[in-house]
């Protein structure tokens, strides 16, 4: 292993990027080198977390390229960052999906250009900070920061209801958020450590497990979003433009999941098997409940929304079974459902920048004029329904597979998820792409451009890549998952 | 109907109708070849000599019971289908009103046969239309009214009018603030003395 601090090149290297946009003085002139710093920083980003991919062991179940340095003289906080096969692929989603999203939002953004970037290189940093956090103290930070740019970025660069959508989703989170900080407090008051790593396995007694994991449930079950805390993503989504809502589909909703996994599991595993009967219920009203509402929806950003709640129902059954197909699904689950559905809200962002509207009776017969946005949507939207051979599919089959050692009543709930969610999509689908073009203003409507190829066209490979090899994710991930697996089963005399 | 008799088509269409290309051709010889010598060549596999083959241990064979249809019961269904196809030339190629006379004569049995049993219909009825019902009452009801309504928007409803109610007693009279600094004391002084 070299001695550069890879790790930490890549969470500072956007702010780095950030501060060379910060001295450039936008105007009409300056505007493009302000874009062409955000996207080459985050594609230097996305290479970076590629070597540490390149380095990684896929044989060691704990943190790998730790840094660690002492914070406050008289307190155990530290600056110790370090990841692990489970959080790898949640920073190489995030390096991923950003410069996706810069390109994204090339042309779409027009008003305060360089905020705007800014924002979104601030995001990045605080995305793959949380993800490589170690001590508590600089997770909860960072998953605080987080909040800050993906507020402003729905609160000045949204839709109409804008405003109205940010607070829901600020305040919303916060309140999740606060009691974990309690939680937080508590736990350093019992143990005077910090450490995700130390404190793995059993060190709580019961009765304090269950308060301190009602805190921590109530910030991650609003972030992943569970029924019946999910009414802010529609919202959120809805006004988002078109990369915020990438990023928080992508990105932010795994948040939730990793933090499951991490903490939930991790350091409480007697509460999370005291609960885990009441997050199946959850989960599984989630998935029935919102694959029904999707239907219904008339704006597709909204439809995109509801399934996502749906697929995140999924993640939660996969977890909390607490095996190892269950985890490894729940894992796949996410990172698939980062790239489909951070590239069906890009689909989406295709149409709206032409048409101005997401509403899905404007749209019909668009196969006729857009063939190839018709199969890169296609590929995302049975990615999306888990068709074999895609993404989704890897990672239904392992939640299902895990599920059914539980309990074959949840994998009843988990099944049916899936044939609703070809329900709904093959319905989005055919009401948007095929039919004659029945809409005087979409005769004109043209195809992808080069701009949008090179956004769409990585992410369908990867969604084709996952289903095809999902070996290469799940191996990294393996240990890990067994560590925590072992740790969980030994705290509850399995 | 498709090939035989006078056209119905537009004069336009029916002058566009062509043999397929090779193609189309092609595949459809092999499938028309294969749909009548199949049976020849792969019986052995799956129902002769070699079935145990193919089958392996998935089925559980019983050869010494293997019997043939009786003679009676091969002729009946040959000549239905015999019967059938000039039945069928009957009525489309002889007797060009006929059809409509039968359509007309046996009216609820021929709605049935041309709405293919009513199936679609019925599905419609019984699971797509409570489909979309339940749907909407979810999202109309469940999120808009109840989650919404009780959840995020009810809780910042409760803190506004809370904080509407409370600010009132920032009236900016001075004699309120001295009354309520007076009650305060009046207050603190009874703690002080009582306890």
């Amino acid at each position: 292993m070299t001695d550069i601090p890879l790790l930490s090149l890549t969470i500072f290297l956007p702010l780095l990027g950030a501060f060379v946009i910060l001295l450039i003085k936008e105007d009409e002139n300056s505007l493009n080198n302000i874009k062409n710093v955000a996207l080459w920083t985050s594609v230097g980003v996305f290479l970076i977390s590629l070597l540490i991919w390149l380095q990684f062991d896929n044989t060691k179940s704990g943190y790998q390229f730790e840094e660690k340095f002492r914070w406050f003289s008289d307190f155990n906080f530290y600056y110790h960052i370090g990841i692990d096969g489970i959080s790898l692929f949640m920073v190489i989603l995030s390096t991923f999906l950003t410069p996706l999203c810069i390109l994204a939002s090339w042309e779409s953004i027009k008003k305060r250009v360089k905020e705007y970037m800014l924002a979104f290189l601030f995001l990045e940093t605080v995305m793959i900070g949380m993800f490589a956090s170690v001590d508590i103290l600089l997770f909860y930070i960072f998953f605080e920061a987080v909040l800050i740019p993906m507020y402003l970025i729905i609160g000045i660069w949204g839709g109409n209801r804008r405003i109205y959508a940010s607070f829901k989703f600020f305040l919303y989170t916060l309140l999740g958020s606060v009691l974990m900080l309690i939680a937080i407090v508590v736990i350093y008051q019992l143990t005077n450590s910090m450490s995700i790593e130390e404190l793995q396995g059993n060190y709580f007694n019961t009765n304090v497990q269950l308060y301190l994991w009602l805190a921590f449930f109530a910030s991650f079950a609003v972030k992943i979003p569970m029924w019946p805390f999910h009414t802010w993503l529609p919202d959120a989504h809805v006004e988002a433009p078109t990369a915020g809502s990438v990023i928080l589909a992508g990105v932010l909703l795994k948040m939730g999941g990793y933090g499951f996994i991490r903490f939930s599991l991790g350091m409480l595993p007697e509460a999370s098997e005291y609960f885990a009967p009441m997050v199946m219920t959850l989960s599984i009203i989630a998935v029935i409940y919102t694959s029904l509402v999707a239907l219904a929806q008339t704006d597709i950003k909204k439809l995109i929304a509801y399934s996502s709640v749906a697929h995140m129902g999924l993640v939660t059954i996969g977890i909390f079974v607490v095996n190892s197909q269950g985890l490894e699904g729940a894992m796949v689950q996410m990172i698939s459902h980062g790239v489909v559905s951070g590239a069906l809200f890009l689909c989406v962002g295709v149409i709206y920048d032409r048409m101005h509207t997401r509403d899905i009776n404007f749209y019909g017969g668009l196969v006729n004029r857009m063939p190839i946005y018709a199969t890169v949507f296609m590929i995302f939207m049975l990615g999306s329904v888990g068709l074999p051979g895609t993404s989704g599919f890897v990672g239904e089959f392992l939640v299902i597979v895990g599920a059914f050692k539980y309990s074959s009543i949840v994998v009843v709930g988990a099944a049916s998820g899936i044939v609703l969610s070809a329900v709904y999509m093959l319905y989005l689908y055919k009401r948007i792409i095929f039919g004659v073009i029945e809409n005087e203003k979409l005769k004109e409507i043209s195809d992808l451009n080069l701009r949008e190829k090179s956004i769409l066209i990585p992410l369908a490979i990867a969604v084709i890549v996952i289903g095809i090899f999902p070996n290469i994710f799940l191996d990294p991930m393996r240990l890990p998952i067994e560590l925590i697996i072992s740790n969980y089963e030994i705290a509850n005399g399995k | 109907m498709t090939f035989h008799g006078e056209t119905r088509s537009d004069k336009n269409i029916f002058d566009h109708a062509h043999e397929s290309p090779l193609v189309m051709t092609l595949p459809l010889v092999l499938l028309a070849f294969g749909s009548i010598f199949v049976g020849m060549f792969f019986a052995d596999y799956y129902i002769g000599k070699i079935q145990y083959v193919f089958w392996g241990d998935s089925l559980i064979l019983h050869e010494v019971k293997h019997h043939y249809l009786p003679f009676i019961q091969t002729l009946i269904v040959k000549s239905s289908v015999a019967i059938g196809v000039m039945l069928a030339a009957l009525i489309y190629f002889y007797k060009n009103n006929l059809p409509k006379h039968l359509a007309h004569n046996s009216e609820p049995l021929y709605s049935i046969s041309l709405n293919k049993w009513y199936v679609d219909e019925f599905y419609n009825s019984i699971f797509i239309k409570p489909y979309f019902f339940l749907a909407n009452l979810f999202w109309k009801r469940g999120d808009e009214k109840i989650i919404d309504e009780y959840g995020p928007n009810g809780v910042s409803k409760i803190v506004g009018l809370t904080s509407n109610y409370l600010s009132r007693f920032q009236s900016g009279y001075l004699y309120h603030y001295a009354f309520a600094m007076l009650g305060g004391l009046v207050i603190i002084l009874t703690w002080f003395i009582y306890y």
